[in-house]
């Protein structure tokens, strides 16, 4: 290992060191280099707007604290193929399925929107950010598994490009890149983003829309309408359809790859709390407010409403993508609230918002990258707010 | 045939001052009816009808028009002219005109138009006035023309309506991108129009 | 310059009786010809419902007021009295609810089918259009969307051939004579366990358009339903 090292900072020296041939791919070398190994300097200085911690330590956390949902998801993705094809659904079968189908979008993922970063590096001169670790992996997650492998690659190129790259690269960001990304396939790809054929991996052929379908549970329960001859209680429509509130929150049923087990999620709050990068506040602001909102619309409900009006609370909390969304998402240290306050707020609007889209609009069931979204928009919004109350209340002190 | 200032009158607003994209004049309608290139083209053509004729009217104007009211009479001479067209397209061009809806009438408030009878034809002769509307309405519809024909290709495959994605790439499961029929897919466009071009002719700095 | 307030007030009127002097030519001179063309797009429409002509052929006037006199146009009201001398091209957006437009396409002296405008609301929009039955009432002959808002490449979908298609041949009246509609299901019309003479595939992402269509055929039909009664006993 040390051999090889060394072979490399001799290169660097050699080649690609300022007044060397290879001087202009300097960078690219160096985002080789420290891929493979511990680059010999750490970033420094404010690559994140707010933020001066070492990205790369960071970012590796966070991809530990991803380990949950995506073993999981490997593993779910395989076993709702093997529920609808017959096949053996023991532990490794299903695994193996799932890496079938997941491992693919998680390259392309990295690949393209790696080389986008790396054009972007080397044309801006500046080293490859690590940042990209963490969106290359957040992105796959929140896909059906059945996405084809284009759709995915011009998805994670708009969001590194447009999302990211063109407000000055990783930390300028106002969105969340790998959200954007997963919003820009969903309106441009609707037919491979919605409906009920595409979260159980049998085919990539968005054509064939025959065969099983997998419902989600949010279809399911938005399906309770009144006058209609089945029972106008969500919880036991969605239990009629194998839903019950165990197996949503522990995530066996159809759904974005890493987004259906709350339980993953939760487990990767932890792990993200407990190493210190993580801050809860965003998080329990999200679920605040989607308890919250969800109370509001029990007590309007009336019969003539869907059953989404009617939802218990805590159902809100594991369907669709709201857990990983609030763990993951609406934790991004650039996109969102910087200040403590302003997370509060900015976790509740987000918790509310999800809600009120999910039951008030039912075109759009994946109301959380909608409402992260919006959110990340306001973040500056409500820093400014929080820094400047804060000031006014520190003068009047002072008076 | 022109003079120097002449040309420079009516090429400056192609790319260096192009209106959509270094002013940031006339977004409206450039979202707004560039789902396809025919309809963007009978706009852009209605766009310069409409900036010719009334930049010569106003030019012709100009010497005995009271300052006082005149907005009021720039904004009579277009909304007629606008008027006129929309009329015209109705009669003979029902089915574009139809897509177009209301986006012909609101080329009055289309801020390209009163900016050049503002900015240029108040104080300038008829014949520059004329070629001062042509080469911002010409500016205007390079952008326009543009944003419709990516929209167009990549929203519903098709140019000018006939379709030029070969069917071996849909039976390999290509599929439109539906966010180039909305709006959103025009304002990317539009942003990448005007990055490409800072990049390519930086806007001379100080200026 | 002279700028005293006798000069702006003659300066400005001059101007404004100018432009409306040239607006007023305009608007009077191509009004015949405007008139014409809504009215040459409505016939395209019903005639499309009707299968006369198909979405994408393109016709002359001529040719398209030549086809249209095979359509025979008639106003109802709400009991299904045929109202005589009032002409579907004279009723305004205020007579729609107690007058209703009837357009009969005949061949050789009898009726081959009945069309209809139809309203309702998708996701986002208003949808309009006609829908066309054959001559026995209860046979859906075609169907065309002029008008909607919907999403792209989702709902949207509605006004495609393969869409409106799937709707030939479908019946809106059960055995028993009672009134159904069509209903597009969620998925397949096969997977939805129901007669399949009333149902239609979906459209995969589009469940509120498709109630929207659904809804609106069972409103049209329910209006026009005393006139189709009548016809249906003989006396039209």
């Amino acid at each position: 290992m040390k051999f090889l090292l060394n072979i490399l900072e001799k290169t660097k020296k050699d080649l690609f060191a300022p007044g060397k041939p290879l001087e202009k791919a300097f960078y690219a070398f160096d985002a080789a280099d420290s891929f493979f190994f511990s680059p010999s300097h750490v970033t420094h200085g404010t690559v994140h707007v707010r933020d001066s911690i070492d990205t790369k330590r960071y970012m590796s956390m966070v991809i530990m604290a991803l380990l949950p949902p995506l073993l999981f998801g490997i593993y779910n993705t395989g076993y709702q193929a093997m529920l609808a094809t017959g096949g053996p659904a023991d532990l490794v079968s299903c695994f193996i399925e799932g890496l079938k189908w997941v491992l693919p979008l998680i390259f392309i993922s990295y690949a393209v929107g790696g080389t986008w970063e790396a054009i972007f590096a080397v044309t801006r001169k500046h080293p490859i950010n690590e940042g990209f670790l963490v969106t290359g992996l957040l992105f796959p997650l929140v896909l059906p598994p059945t996405l084809p492998l284009w759709q995915a690659a011009i998805g994670i190129s708009f969001g590194v490009v447009i999302a990211k790259e063109v407000f000055g690269g990783t930390g300028m960001n106002i969105l969340n890149p790998a959200l954007m990304a997963r919003a820009f396939c969903f309106f441009s790809y609707p037919a491979s983003m919605s409906g009920d054929s595409v979260w159980v991996a049998i085919t990539r052929d968005t054509k064939v829309l025959d065969g099983y379908s997998g419902a989600t549970a949010l279809g399911v329960a938005l399906g309770v309408k009144s006058g209609a001859s089945v029972a106008a209680e969500p919880v036991s429509l969605l239990a009629s359809h194998g839903f019950t509130f165990e197996k949503l929150a522990m995530g066996f049923v159809p759904g974005s790859i890493g987004e259906t087990s709350a339980v993953a999620c939760f487990i990767g709050f932890i792990v993200l709390l407990i190493s210190g990068v993580g801050n809860y506040r965003s998080t329990v602001g999200c679920v605040v407010g989607a308890v919250g909102m969800a109370l509001v619309f029990n007590l309007m409900a009336t019969d003539s409403m869907h059953g989404l009006f009617k939802m218990p609370p805590h159902y809100h909390l594991v369907l669709g993508g709201f857990a990983f969304g609030a763990v993951y998402m609406a934790t991004d240290p650039v996109s969102s609230a910087a200040t403590n306050l302003g997370k509060w707020i900015y976790g509740i609007l987000i918790g509310v918002i999800c809600v009120l889209i999910r039951t008030v609009n039912p075109a759009y069931p994946e109301s959380m990258m909608l409402a992260i979204l919006f959110m990340n928009e306001f973040a500056p919004l409500i820093d400014y707010y929080v820094v400047k109350a804060k000031n006014q209340r520190r003068s009047l002190r002072h008076a | 045939m022109l003079s120097k200032n002449d040309k420079k009158v009516l090429t400056d607003p192609l790319i260096s001052n192009n209106p959509i994209a270094m002013q940031v004049l006339g977004i409206c309608s450039a979202l707004a009816v560039t789902t396809q290139v025919k309809p963007a083209f009978v706009m852009c053509v209605s766009v310069i009808v409409v900036m010719c004729v009334s930049s010569m009217v106003i030019s012709l104007l100009r010497t005995g028009l009271p300052s006082r009211i005149r907005i009021i009479v720039e904004l009579c001479v277009v909304a007629s002219m606008v008027i006129l067209v929309d009329q015209f397209l109705k009669a003979f061009l029902f089915d574009l005109s139809k897509q177009l809806s209301v986006f012909v009438g609101l080329i009055i408030t289309n801020c390209i138009v009163m900016g050049r009878l503002e900015a240029f034809a108040l104080m300038n002769k008829p014949f520059p006035s004329i070629l001062d509307g042509l080469g911002n309405g010409l500016g205007y519809s390079i952008v326009l023309m543009f944003v419709a024909a990516l929209r167009e290709l990549l929203g519903a495959g098709k140019l000018a309506g006939i379709p030029v994605i070969p069917q071996a790439l849909i039976d390999l499961g290509y599929v439109n991108n539906g966010l180039m029929v909305l709006a959103p897919g025009a304002f990317i466009l539009l942003g990448l129009y005007i990055w490409a071009q800072n990049s390519l002719f930086p806007p001379k700095a100080g200026k | 310059m002279r700028n005293d307030n006798f000069y702006i007030f003659s300066y400005a009127a001059v101007v404004c009786l100018v432009c409306s002097i040239l607006l007023s030519l305009a608007a009077t001179q191509l009004q015949p010809l405007q008139a014409e063309n809504v009215k040459l797009d409505i016939r395209k429409n019903i005639m499309i419902a009707l299968g006369i002509i198909k979405a994408d052929e393109k016709f002359t006037r001529e040719e398209l007021n030549q086809k249209f006199t095979a359509v025979k146009e008639l106003v109802v009201d709400l009991e299904g009295n045929i109202l005589e001398g009032v002409k579907p091209e004279n009723l305004t957006e205020k007579d729609l609810d107690t007058k209703l437009p009837i357009f009969q396409v005949l061949a050789d002296g009898t009726v081959q089918g009945y069309a209809f405008p139809i309203v309702g609301r998708g996701l986002w929009s208003t949808l309009k259009g006609y829908l066309a039955l054959e001559a026995d009432t209860a046979t859906v002959k075609g169907l065309t969307f002029y008008q909607h808002g919907e999403t792209p490449g989702l709902g949207a979908e509605i006004e495609q051939s393969w869409f409106t298609n799937n709707f030939k041949a479908k019946k809106v009246r059960d055995n028993l004579g009672n009134l159904v509609g069509v209903t597009v299901v969620k998925g397949k019309a096969t997977d939805s366990g129901r007669p399949l003479d009333h149902v239609v595939d979906g459209i995969s992402g589009a469940t509120i358009t498709a109630d929207g269509v659904t809804k609106m055929f069972k409103v049209g039909l329910t209006k026009y339903d005393p006139y189709f009664e009548r016809v249906r006993q003989g006396g039209r």
